[in-house]
């Protein structure tokens, strides 16, 4: 499917705009990680046990993988920073002590730059994310009152029972 | 609206599940591949394996058949293993991301096998290898040194100073000669005449004198006296000038005997110089027998050394800088203090089992790590093996010694009654039926510094001369007997840079040999051009010897002429002094005045 008219269909969807945006920061954090390790394994895990809308994921995570490739320099030096900022070294060594967590790959550069990035945008992102679909909605429901043409492209059909529903 | 989905984890178990069983089906094969493009792009030549098997259960690893090709030959392998087996330490590995082997096996290993297909070989930058030179002895000029030529052949060929000299002088001598011969057979007898002549005239003059009674006879007389006087003082003067005349001469002839006696001496000085053999340097047989293939096997050795050396000490040396990346996936790992720290990476105990020598010699591996100074011990490998089928013991002990800041590396090598291969020189002369014992220890100080000896004791060996023409020859009479002698290596220098010295006694026997050949044939050759010299010296010496005597002949004749002038000088002015005539004329004419008055 043409993943534009994924997005639109996602954003008319049924689900609530947390499942969306949800979604979008998984696929930040999983896209920017730079190689499967327990890390990107774990964010996929969860993807999979919260109610978030996979395809959105999916986009959301190729998206960001490009994303990554352009800035893993940019988080390879964050992560050195931090993995090297003195006060955090006794914290680091206590967790590269713990079993397996080298699989984790924490210790690598790019993914704790990754990782610290995708965290702390991801509460920011949410919020905003979630008030656009918001807003997005209300247009597109507007837009679909006005111009029945749209209607028959049937994107809208799941919103429309929803919207019927309520 | 549910915030869970008890599906969505059913579906992870479900496809993480079918991810490892694509993983397990796959596993083996990339494995395979990524063992093959590693290992290709870390030594720098195809590596290939046959097949890979894991049991990820009991984490039990299986290679078939490693094979690294030469990149020279695509049809040859430079090392070959059939069968690597390992298990890992699952808890070590898991828990820990740690690579522990406890037990390892390398089966027949093998190095230079043939291939059954040939290698896909890509063009690899070569890097600027130090061509070694293969010692070439010149022959040529070796046995034309030995070929000493004849001291016939020699002055045919050279040009003796003294037969120069001896002609520069012999115009001089033949004019000397015939002028005196001239002398001695116009002059001398005319010589002998005039003084007759001159005793005549002066027995006359004495009658004469008798006779005397005019004063105008004794004018007359006194005219005649002087006048044979003036003959005689004049006969005298010539002989004083041939005498002079004589002396020089003879001065000249007696000038050459020194000259003759001075270029024999020269010439016999240079072409002792010419034909004696100049043995310096001697032959450097062991350098052009062994060496290429002696530095040969060193460097190959330590270019393995090198690629092997940095995986001793990897541990120690994880960066921490991160470098430019180039490509995902990169990043550098920041290592962190371990509680109860641990190599990544340990083979406790190998199995070795090497295909040398048409034989199995077994090994052990113990101890390796990537990362000593943690493990506390050092690597050490070893292989032994008695009653070979091309020696009699073998014993190879090295330690590679990385548990302090300073690296020691330790190769100790011993092999007695090796069957070595047959040695030939340029097809001249070969080496069968070699036995040798092979001691070796060569230390490497901080992967750098290299301090060592090799020596390679041959012995029951049987020289076979090849080429049956002169050289050969020579080369059967100075290597008959020589079944015992050693090629001693010392290395020293830096291992990028190393010092191969080779030594032999072969050499110092055969220079010994040779300087008693050439000194015979010296000697004889000397006493021929001596002789020969001494003969053509005598040749012209006798001329010379006649000379003289010829020249003592003269100088008696010009001495008797001499002194019968001298004495016929004296009898005149005796016999026919004017003075007593004018005495007896002045007593003439008194009386004759006395009767007048």
């Amino acid at each position: 499917m043409n993943p534009i008219l994924k997005i639109l269909k996602a954003l008319n969807s049924n689900q609530a705009p947390w499942q969306i945006s949800l979604a979008v920061i998984f696929g930040m954090v999983v896209g920017l990680l730079p190689f499967l390790n327990l890390t990107t394994l774990f964010f996929i895990f969860l993807v999979f046990i919260i109610n978030v809308n996979v395809g959105i994921f999916i986009l959301s995570a190729s998206l960001f993988a490009v994303v990554g490739f352009i800035l893993d320099p940019v988080l390879s030096k964050i992560g050195y920073l931090v993995l090297t900022f003195e006060p955090l070294i006794p914290l680091w060594t206590a967790i590269y002590n713990i079993p397996y967590m080298k699989w984790t790959a924490f210790n690598n550069t790019v993914t704790m730059g990754a990782l610290l990035i995708s965290l702390i945008l991801a509460f920011p992102m949410f919020v905003i994310l979630n008030k656009l679909i918001e807003k997005y909605r209300e247009k597109i429901a507007w837009f679909f009152n006005k111009y029945p043409i749209l209607k028959s492209l049937k994107i809208f059909t799941i919103y429309e029972k929803t919207i019927g529903k309520d | 609206m549910k915030i869970f989905r008890l599906w969505g984890l059913i579906l992870f178990l479900v496809l993480l599940a079918v991810f490892f069983a694509f993983f397990k089906f796959f596993f083996d094969g990339l494995v395979k591949v990524a063992i093959e493009k590693g290992g290709s792009a870390a030594l720098q030549r195809p590596v290939e394996i046959k097949d890979f098997k894991s049991n990820l259960l009991s984490f039990e690893f299986n290679i078939d058949k490693l094979q690294i090709a030469d990149n020279d030959d695509p049809m040859k392998n430079v090392v070959s293993i059939d069968k690597i087996q390992f298990n890992m330490n699952q808890q070590k590995l898991l828990a820990w991301k740690k690579y522990h082997i406890e037990h390892m096996l390398f089966e027949n290993i093998s190095f230079f096998t043939k291939r059954e297909k040939p290698a896909k070989i890509k063009k690899v930058e070569k890097k600027e290898t130090k061509e070694i030179k293969e010692e070439k002895l010149d022959f040529e000029s070796f046995t034309q040194k030995l070929n000493i030529p004849t001291a016939k052949e020699i002055l045919q060929k050279e040009q003796l100073k003294t037969i120069q000299v001896a002609k520069e002088s012999k115009h001089q001598l033949k004019q000397i000669k015939e002028k005196w011969e001239r002398i001695a057979k116009e002059d001398f007898p005319k010589e002998k005449q005039e003084i007759k002549q001159l005793q005549k005239e002066i027995k006359q003059l004495e009658k004469e004198a008798k006779k005397l009674k005019k004063p105008q006879d004794y004018k007359k007389f006194a005219e005649k006296v002087k006048k044979i006087k003036k003959e005689i003082n004049k006969k005298i003067k010539r002989i004083k000038q041939l005498k002079k005349e004589l002396e020089q001469d003879k001065k000249v002839v007696t000038s050459v005997y020194p000259k003759i006696k001075q270029a024999s001496k020269e010439d016999l000085q240079k072409l002792k110089q010419k034909y004696s053999l100049s043995l310096e340097g001697g032959l450097n047989l062991a350098e052009t027998i062994f060496g290429k293939e002696i530095k040969g096997y060193l460097e190959k050795a330590i270019e393995y050394y090198k690629i092997a050396s940095p995986y001793l000490k990897r541990g120690e040396e994880k960066q921490t800088e991160i470098e430019e990346k180039k490509f995902r996936m990169a990043g550098k790992y920041v290592e962190f203090k371990e509680y109860h720290p641990y190599p990544d990476y340990v083979i406790q105990n190998a199995k070795l089992s090497l295909n040398a020598f048409d034989s199995k010699i077994s090994g052990n591996l113990k101890d390796y790590s990537d990362n000593q100074k943690i493990y506390g011990k050092p690597l050490k490998i070893s292989f032994n093996s008695q009653n070979g089928k091309m020696f009699k013991t073998f014993d190879l002990n090295s330690v590679f010694d990385r548990t302090t800041n300073t690296a020691k590396d330790n190769i100790n090598l011993k092999i007695t009654g090796l069957k070595a291969k047959d040695y030939d020189i340029q097809n001249y002369i070969k080496f069968t039926n070699n036995k040798m014992n092979v001691i070796g220890d060569i230390k490497i100080l901080n992967e750098k510094e290299l301090k060592g000896y090799l020596k390679l004791v041959f012995s029951n060996t049987t020289p076979v001369v090849l080429k049956q023409d002169n050289a050969g020859k020579i080369l059967k009479k100075l290597f008959s007997n020589i079944n015992k002698f050693y090629v001693g290596i010392d290395l020293g220098g830096e291992i990028n840079s190393p010092d191969i010295k080779i030594k032999s006694d072969l050499d110092e026997m055969l220079s010994k040999r040779l300087r008693g050949m050439v000194k015979e044939k010296v000697a004889k050759l000397n006493a021929d051009l001596q002789k020969t010299i001494n003969s053509q010296k005598q040749k012209y010496l006798k001329e010379f010897e006649k000379y003289q005597k010829k020249f003592k002949k003269y100088e008696s004749y010009i001495s008797n002429y001499e002194s019968q002038y001298k004495k016929l000088l004296k009898e005149a002015t005796k016999k026919l002094g004017t003075k007593k005539y004018e005495k007896q004329l002045k007593e003439k004419l008194k009386e004759k005045l006395k009767f007048n008055f």
